[in-house]
């Protein structure tokens, strides 16, 4: 990964195509829904554009896309949060119609993690990051990360067995 | 099925979906082109303008001497040349000269089987200088000076075609046909610019003042307005002309205007004050 003083369009524009999937892989396990996915990380990339003029090398592009995009989908998920709370029929209505599919077990037993186990759980899976890199992101220590990770196993593991996944 | 195959199952719809760089700078405030290309936009236009420019600048310069840009970046204008001048000459020779007759692009064929030559420098420069009697008008026959700066003649000069560079025949001049001349000088004349000449009067220059000179002119003086003075010394003719004459050359700028020409004999008097009608 190179180092660079300012981020110029054409370096983010290379490194949005090079991370995209993994950003939309992370963001749709995390909004369990690609198109809020979608939209969520490219606002996150049109905000990186805008604010460029802050990058000032300190980290990789990468990292610094990574955690703008991150808060996009966290906030994104907030805000879904907020208007479920809101219209908590539809929510309902949703479950109806999703019970009984295979996937929907995992789907909500990553859903029943905590929000930091889910993070490092889908930056190492989608993102393919190491912890290092994710320690850097989420403002922790590479020890949580491997206990978060450890621990989200472990409970996806025991979750999984439980609904016989 | 592993945690791995798990959980990329559940995003798998995201493979799907291709990156939209254009959306996000759409987002971002960006016009709907990518700044690279408007940047490809607008080196196009300047250069499109620029060559506008170009264009009209040339094209004002083609009238217009003072623009010609090499009067602004560079300092072209002709050199200055020394105001006593004398010409180093060999020997006259009619041995470059019989190899038979060639035709000129316009079919002329001469009627000179053999001249003298003779090569000579002045102030650096190299010239060649061709002497003949050419038959004219009325069974007269007139002196004829050809003068060739860099002395190398054309090709198509040919071997014997006395067509050079500049040439002048039949001068006034004393002791030499055509006689019963009212008007006689004692020596004749002849501007000679090889490059091309500026509608200022401008250019690269230089330009060469030649002619013949009566047997008794040991200098001529060329004199301009402002009373520069530029003495030349004259050199023997060819010996088998059949009369006596000698010739000189000078190399002048080419802004260097002679209004008076004043032959001078070996005790330095002048023979005349020849104002000319226009100056050289």
């Amino acid at each position: 990964m190179s180092r660079a003083k300012r981020a110029t369009v054409g370096e983010l524009e290379s490194v949005y195509r090079a991370q995209f999937n993994a950003f939309l892989r992370t963001g749709t396990a995390y909004l369990d829904d690609v198109d809020a996915a979608r939209d969520a990380v490219q606002d996150g990339v049109a905000t990186a554009i805008r604010k460029r003029a802050s990058y000032r090398g300190e980290g990789t592009l990468e990292a610094w896309l990574w955690s703008i995009v991150l808060n996009a989908i966290r906030d994104r998920h907030r805000e879904r949060a907020h208007a479920q709370m809101l219209a908590a029929d539809a929510v309902d209505a949703f479950a109806a119609v999703t019970e009984g599919e295979p996937m929907d077990d995992v789907r909500d037993a990553v859903r029943r993690l905590p929000e930091r186990q889910r993070l490092v759980l889908f930056l190492r899976f989608y993102a393919d990051m190491d912890y290092g890199t994710i320690a850097a992101l989420l403002g922790i220590s590479e020890g949580t990360v491997g206990a978060s990770l450890n621990a989200a196993r472990t409970t996806l593991r025991g979750l999984l067995q439980e609904v016989g996944a | 099925m592993s945690e791995r195959t798990m959980l990329m199952r559940l995003v798998e719809e995201a493979e799907t979906v291709e990156p939209d760089w254009q959306d996000a700078l759409r987002r971002a405030g960006f016009a709907a082109r990518h700044r690279p290309r408007l940047a490809a936009r607008r080196v196009l236009v300047l250069a499109v303008v620029l060559v506008g420019v170009l264009y009209a600048v040339a094209a004002i310069a083609a009238d217009e001497p003072g623009w010609r840009i090499r009067y602004w970046l560079f300092d072209r204008s002709p050199e200055t040349y020394p105001t006593t001048q004398a010409a180093t000459v060999g020997a006259w020779s009619r041995a470059e000269r019989v190899d038979g007759l060639v035709s000129t692009d316009e079919g002329y064929v001469p009627n000179v089987v053999t001249l003298p030559v003779l090569h000579g420098e002045v102030v650096g420069r190299r010239f060649e200088v061709k002497a003949f009697f050419r038959e004219w008008a009325f069974g007269q026959d007139h002196l004829c000076i050809g003068f060739e700066p860099g002395g190398t003649p054309k090709p198509w000069h040919g071997t014997n075609v006395p067509a050079v560079g500049g040439s002048s025949c039949g001068a006034p001049m004393h002791g030499l046909r055509p006689q019963g001349e009212s008007d006689l000088h004692w020596v004749g004349a002849t501007v000679h610019v090889p490059g091309p000449i500026e509608p200022t009067g401008g250019g690269t220059g230089p330009k060469y003042l030649f002619g013949p000179a009566a047997p008794n002119v040991r200098h001529v003086d060329l004199e301009s307005r402002d009373g520069t003075v530029v003495r030349v010394a004259t050199f023997a003719g060819p010996p088998d002309l059949g009369v006596r004459v000698r010739l000189w050359v000078a190399v002048l700028r080419l802004d260097h205007l002679v209004h008076t020409i004043v032959p001078r004999d070996d005790e330095g008097e002048a023979l005349e004050h020849w104002h000319l009608p226009s100056a050289y």
